[in-house]
């Protein structure tokens, strides 16, 4: 049994250029989004369902009250976004940290959160 | 089943189930929430070459199970079970056709691994705003299907140069 073969290396090459490919599409559609002049809002979604849009100039603290006693409290403060506390088994949403670019996304998959930037026309 | 194959999925079951263990332990490394290198499917992608598919499959059921009952939660076990069945689907097609060696097998099942998890992910939030991953995903699935390809190529290579060179079956 062989542990690489010439198509081994083809098909390496080729996964690692599609990836890289999307991360680079990805930086430009970025940095292009971030020279315009537009309002930036947080929107939170529970299940696909939206549940609140805040604007990002306005710090406040909104708090996902969900059936079962699961919560998660999403922060706006200086124009980016972070989960503060919640009570999901593996708290990966607030070690996912702040976010401010529109795109990144913060996930809580336990309990069906996502919490995304958009920019609107005001 | 008999004795010789029930035996080794036993250990190879309890030897998977040891590598989510260590897995568990590690600290999340990465911002990609839940992004862990898949120590666990060395034993897999190992069972599938020495043992066959059917054998890794069920190997690899028990361990997402009895792994998401002791340390996970249910959120948990549907995203490896969605990863894991997907990876392994793909990695014994692709094993079938003789194209590719172990490392290449294995790449594919790390990427598709994810793509799994990324589709589960889609379905649980209902929303393609997760897809923001997919590139970091795939590159991430490279990485990890590279380094547990490799191992359990020498993991095969040994194994199979033991007794009647059929691997443990």
């Amino acid at each position: 049994m062989k542990i690489w073969k010439r198509a081994d290396i083809v098909l390496l090459t080729l996964i690692i250029a599609v990836g890289l490919v999307g991360v680079m599409f990805q930086q430009l559609f970025q940095s292009s989004a971030d020279e315009t002049e537009t309002q930036r809002y947080a929107v939170i979604e529970v299940a696909g369902e939206e549940v609140a849009r805040l604007p990002l100039n306005e710090n406040t603290t909104y708090t996902i009250d969900r059936e079962d006693d699961m919560y998660n409290v999403v922060v706006i403060e200086d124009g980016s976004v972070y989960m503060s506390e919640a009570n999901c088994p593996n708290l990966n949403c607030i070690r996912q940290g702040k976010i401010s670019e529109v795109g990144v996304p913060i996930v809580c998959l336990p309990h069906q959160v996502i919490v995304m930037i958009v920019e609107e026309a005001p | 089943m008999n004795i010789r194959r029930l035996t080794m999925n036993g250990l190879l079951l309890a030897l998977a189930f040891v590598f989510s263990y260590i897995e568990w332990l590690l600290p999340e490394f990465l911002v990609i929430p839940g992004a862990k290198p898949g120590l666990a499917n060395i034993v897999i992608v190992t069972a599938m070459y020495c043992m066959g598919a059917r054998d890794a499959l069920l190997i690899n059921i028990v361990r997402i199970v009895l792994v998401g009952f002791t340390f996970g939660n249910m959120t948990a076990m549907i995203f490896s079970l969605a990863g894991g069945l997907l990876s392994l689907g793909i990695m014994t097609v692709l094993k079938r056709t003789d194209k590719l060696g172990i490392a290449g097998v294995s790449i594919a099942g790390g990427v598709f691994h994810n793509l799994g998890q990324l589709l589960a992910a889609v379905a649980v939030l209902r929303t393609a705003a997760v897809l923001y991953y997919l590139p970091w995903l795939i590159l991430l699935g490279v990485a990890a299907g590279l380094v547990v390809g490799v191992i359990s190529g020498l993991c095969v290579r040994a194994l199979s140069a033991h007794g009647d060179g059929t691997g443990f079956r």
